[in-house]
């Protein structure tokens, strides 16, 4: 098995309002190492904070640890917030340290055999995957899969718990010496450096989830449901700006192109086909293109998060007290007469 | 014949041997029904304490007594109660009955004779025929009129026929007993007779009918002994714990939520034994009536929540875990779509008859959820807004005074002592919606010449939407934080529009601390029109109230907002579903964010109930139902939809502009 690291940032760095808060790609670096490789992952941290968010998500130890100490670790994920003091140097140096592949822009691995498939996020929802053999440097990407939700309850304990008894300042750092990396040494040849070598394969979006679909079983996914974004989902203050306006600009924000739908989660992340399905519906619904012509459905595809204007259901008379429509005679999940349900929290994914 | 003789043989034509073997067997059913009942006792003690302190014991019996002989909530449902009323009252009467009968076989008392004799006849056979037309009505629904609500299995269904197998027997028993003699006097036993008359007319021979007298009371026997036997048994069980569970309902307001108290425990229903005892025996009373369904948004907009199927599920989670020590996740049982479609409108247990707190346990599964990480994308973005911008809507929260430009509200100094401390939220800060409310309020105040403060960029969210979505501990971090600047400014009385923070900041703060009183603008508005300084706003049209889940249903207030619509309208219309019967909007909860798919939403459905009252003027007073029930109104026909407004905008609209405000 090999030995994982995790390096995250500050979590006091981003707190624009005084409030300790971890990057996105920091905490989804720990997510998937958690999902990937389970409790065994270390966790490395500038602050104290950091440090104490990673425990609170589980990983078996959180500390500090020098650049030499680590460069023996077989996969090493660096979130953005651990590459803010150094830049690319961190995660450049400590390839070379170790001899190991240095991948960017990471959104999944899957670890399959002696090798791991790492998926990278090449923008605007293309993807590729690689398959690394040895030893490899991994930078998480902000678009990374979401991690499962660390609570504040679950994190004011880790706090009170670390009150109790301070972390030393190398924890966990020595176990990593020695540990699993050197069936992994031999193999880290130099053509894994170059990452579209002979061992990496490109591959298109329906073929990447074939290919994860198959592995996600024997791991843990990190829980996503997509149902909405985190906005208030009837009209509320920039209703104007995505409404009005020319089209191409409504076009454009929708795509997340335009300067107002920066701050806004409208950007669709997905293979070409369904990027394709996303623009054919916008088109078909805004009359652009003949509807019914294209073959494209009108309702949003799963997950879309785009205008739902068209996803209305008919009016129809109001339910008298009492009275419930004919549709909500269905249950939940029978099983013998029983309402038993048997999705669990980790295995649902609403947007597979 | 003389009164001594007016009697009945008691066992007659009953070998000894055979009497033996029914009180043994019965004695042995109640043995076990005991047993099952401590077993599932002891299950329940193995769950948390509640935080609940109980009522004492004189009021929980007389709580018991009072629902067993008024029955309040069943007749909520006319028929229903009305069928349930019959049968609980013969029941009892039977059971008295058999009491009697019981008395003047086993022991030195004899008194069933003459005119006593005469009179409880008569009195146990109407007794007995009121428990057959019970359960008759009972049977109708189920079979005739197939209500849609009910729970068609066979175990629900199996009580009714079970306890018509015990009424008919013994009313067969009785006639075949009469028959053999036909005695005068027994015309007192009306249905009894009636049915010897039917025997005799047949012209049975003694012998035929001494031997059916027999096999009735064999079969008779038998019956009870099942039915005392299977009383632990499901939907049987209702008939012990129901009454129970209703007697140690929650007393405090529907809408607000309990705190979990052990600090050093996880929040939320994680296994079944996080639940408390009272939770428990609340499940264990559900009588799957299903009217938590039938008031349901989320079910009635056709998303997969089913708040029975929840009660019963944990129920059966009870059930298996019974006194293993490995107890399976509690919220991996149900469909997460289930957990995150409640509204929290309260509904549920607003209807439930046997007083359980339906949408706590939900809210319960949700903290359970999100302390194992499994939660929507939504809801996360929702607690990252609230913890990192100290508002739901991920706003800039330097940004809170916007809404007020142009208006100059008197911001309170640090420290400055606040009597009266106007809470903006953060709806009524943000969402344009909210934001017309909040500067209606300030005219308001200020054409009244009232004195109050708003604290302006301190405002923090106060943890509402956060708690109904799970994330207690955030909520409570809300809480501490804003109590603390409230105490900073020593605030005597806070006054909101929004009926979120009202309920959280009157009924749920103080458990932090809190000790300002706490005023919803509708009781604020009502007041000043009662106390005459609200007058000439006369004049406008029909009108329609949406009773906001959180102020009618869960606090209670639903007079003041019609007090201040009739000294503006005299055509008020109202819903078919109103007051503490009202519909969501479908926001509440932190719906507002979240988005869980059904068959059509329940904003949907309310506009098109409102729309229906014919009203021009729909009237609101929470800033959360007002953008629902606009989005909701996008549906109907151009020209067709009607206005909705906050209440405070009316009032602002209408009142006379006085000298204060100039």
């Amino acid at each position: 098995m090999p030995s994982v690291a995790v390096i995250i940032g500050s979590a006091s760095s981003e707190a624009a309002s005084g409030v300790p808060k971890l990057p996105i790609s920091d905490r989804g670096a720990i997510a998937l190492a958690m999902a990937r490789f389970g409790k065994r992952v270390r966790a490395y941290a500038a602050d104290a904070e950091a440090r104490c968010f990673a425990r609170a998500a589980g990983v078996e130890s959180a500390g500090e640890i020098s650049i030499q100490e680590i460069a023996s670790v077989d996969v090493i994920l660096i979130g953005r917030g651990g590459c803010r003091e150094l830049g690319d140097a961190l995660p450049a140096s400590l390839a070379e340290e170790s001899g190991a592949a240095l991948v960017y822009d990471v959104i999944d691995i899957q670890a399959e055999d002696d090798r791991l498939l790492v998926t990278r996020d090449l923008g605007r929802g293309a993807q590729d995957q690689l398959s690394v053999r040895g030893r490899v440097v991994l930078v998480v990407a902000d678009s990374v899969v979401r991690g499962p939700y660390v609570s504040r309850y679950r994190l004011n304990a880790q706090r009170a718990a670390d009150r109790k008894s301070p972390i030393s300042k190398n924890q966990g750092g020595a176990d990593l010496k020695g540990q699993g990396g050197a069936d992994l040494k031999g193999q880290s040849g130099d053509d894994l450096t170059g990452q579209n070598g002979d061992d990496s394969k490109r591959q298109s979006g329906d073929e990447l989830k074939e290919s994860s679909g198959g592995e996600s079983s024997a791991v843990t996914e990190p829980m996503r449901l997509a149902w909405q974004p985190a906005a208030p989902r009837v009209r509320l203050g920039d209703h104007a700006t995505r409404v009005s306006g020319r089209a191409v600009e409504r076009m454009n924000a929708l795509f997340g192109l335009s300067p107002t739908s920066q701050s806004t989660p409208s950007l669709v992340v997905g293979s070409a086909e369904e990027c394709a399905r996303h623009l054919l519906r916008y088109l078909s619904h805004h009359g652009f293109v003949e509807r019914g012509s294209i073959g494209v459905s009108e309702r949003a595809p799963e997950g879309a998060v785009i205008s739902r204007s068209a996803e209305r259901q008919p009016p129809r008379s109001a339910a008298e007290p009492g009275q419930i429509p004919a549709r909500a005679r269905r249950r939940p999940h029978l099983v013998n007469g029983r309402p038993l349900a048997t999705r669990g929290p980790f295995e649902l994914e609403v947007d597979r | 014949m003389s009164e001594s003789d007016i009697t009945r043989e008691i066992l007659g034509n009953i070998p000894t041997w055979l009497v033996g073997a029914f009180y043994t067997v019965a004695f042995a059913a109640c043995g076990f029904a005991a047993l099952m009942l401590l077993r599932r006792a002891f299950a329940r003690r193995r769950a948390r304490r509640p935080t609940q302190q109980p009522a004492p014991l004189g009021e929980r019996l007389i709580a018991i007594a009072r629902y067993l002989a008024f029955q309040e909530p069943l007749r909520r449902d006319r028929f229903a109660g009305i069928a349930h009323l019959l049968i609980t009252y013969g029941f009892v009467i039977l059971i008295i009955g058999t009491s009697i009968v019981f008395l003047e076989h086993q022991t030195p008392l004899h008194f069933f004779y003459g005119w006593f004799y005469r009179v409880a006849s008569l009195v146990i056979d109407l007794g007995g025929l009121a428990f057959i037309v019970g359960l008759l009505m009972f049977l109708s629904r189920r079979y005739i009129a197939r209500e849609e609500r009910l729970l068609q299995v066979w175990w629900v269904a199996a009580l009714a026929w079970l306890l018509l197998a015990i009424a008919t027997s013994g009313f067969m028993l009785e006639g075949a007993r009469i028959a053999v003699e036909l005695p005068e006097f027994e015309r007192w036993s009306a249905v009894g007779y009636a049915l010897a008359l039917a025997l005799r007319a047949g012209d049975v021979s003694v012998d035929t009918l001494q031997f059916w007298h027999r096999a009735l009371w064999v079969g008779h026997a038998l019956v009870c002994v099942l039915f005392f036997a299977l009383l632990p048994w499901l939907f049987f069980a209702h008939m012990v714990y129901g009454a129970a569970s209703w007697s140690q309902r929650r007393q405090k307001p529907i809408a607000q939520l309990r705190t979990p108290a052990p600090a050093d425990v996880s929040p939320g229903a994680a296994t079944v034994r996080a639940l408390d005892w009272d939770d428990l025996l609340q499940v264990d009373a559900c009588t799957t009536c299903g009217r938590c369904n039938a008031v349901c948004p989320a079910t009635v907009s056709g998303k997969v929540l089913q708040p029975r199927e929840i009660m019963l599920g944990i129920r059966d989670s009870l059930t298996e875990a019974g006194s293993a020590s490995d107890v399976a996740d509690l919220p991996s049982r149900f469909d997460p779509d289930a957990i995150w479609a409640c509204t929290t409108c309260g509904a549920c247990n607003e209807a439930c008859p046997v007083g359980i707190d339906v949408y706590g346990k939900i809210v319960e599964l949700r903290r359970a959820s999100v302390e194992s990480g499994a939660l929507p994308d939504s809801a996360e973005n929702l607690f990252e807004a609230t913890a990192n911008a100290f508002n739901p809507f991920g706003r800039d929260n330097e940004q809170r005074l916007a809404w007020a430009q142009g208006l100059n509200p008197p911001v309170a100094e640090p420290n400055e002592k606040i009597d009266l401390l106007y809470w903006v939220g953060c709806a009524g800060s943000f969402d344009p919606d909210g934001q017309s409310v909040s500067r209606s309020m300030i005219a308001i105040l200020d054409r009244l010449g009232i004195r109050y403060r708003i604290l302006g960029c301190r405002e923090r969210c106060t943890g509402d939407p956060a708690r109904r979505a799970g994330e207690e501990g955030l909520f409570q971090e809300c809480a501490r934080k804003n109590i603390e600047i409230l105490a900073g400014h020593s605030v005597k009385t806070v006054l909101t529009h929004c009926p979120h923070c009202f309920n959280t900041m009157k009924n749920e703060y103080p458990e932090f601390g809190a000790s300002f009183s706490v005023e919803h603008h509708s009781q604020f508005l009502a007041r000043m029109v009662a106390e005459g300084k609200l007058e000439g706003m006369e004049g406008l049209g029909s009108v329609s109230f949406h009773d906001p889940c959180y102020l009618g249903r869960g606090n209670g207030e639903t007079a003041a907002p019609r007090v201040v619509i009739d000294a503006m309208s005299d055509e008020r219309v109202e819903m078919p579903r109103h007051g503490k019967e009202s519909f969501c909007c479908g926001a509440g909860g932190a719906g507002l964010w979240l988005d869980v798919p059904g068959t059509d939403r329940v904003e949907n459905i309310r506009s098109l109930e409102a729309a229906g009252t014919g009203a021009k003027t729909i009237v609101t007073a929470c800033p959360f139902c007002k953008p629902m029930l606009e989005a909701g109104n996008q549906l109907l026909p151009d020209g067709e939809s009607p206005v909705v407004k906050d209440l405070a905008e009316l009032v602002a609209e209408r009142m006379p502009r006085s000298d204060a405000s100039s």
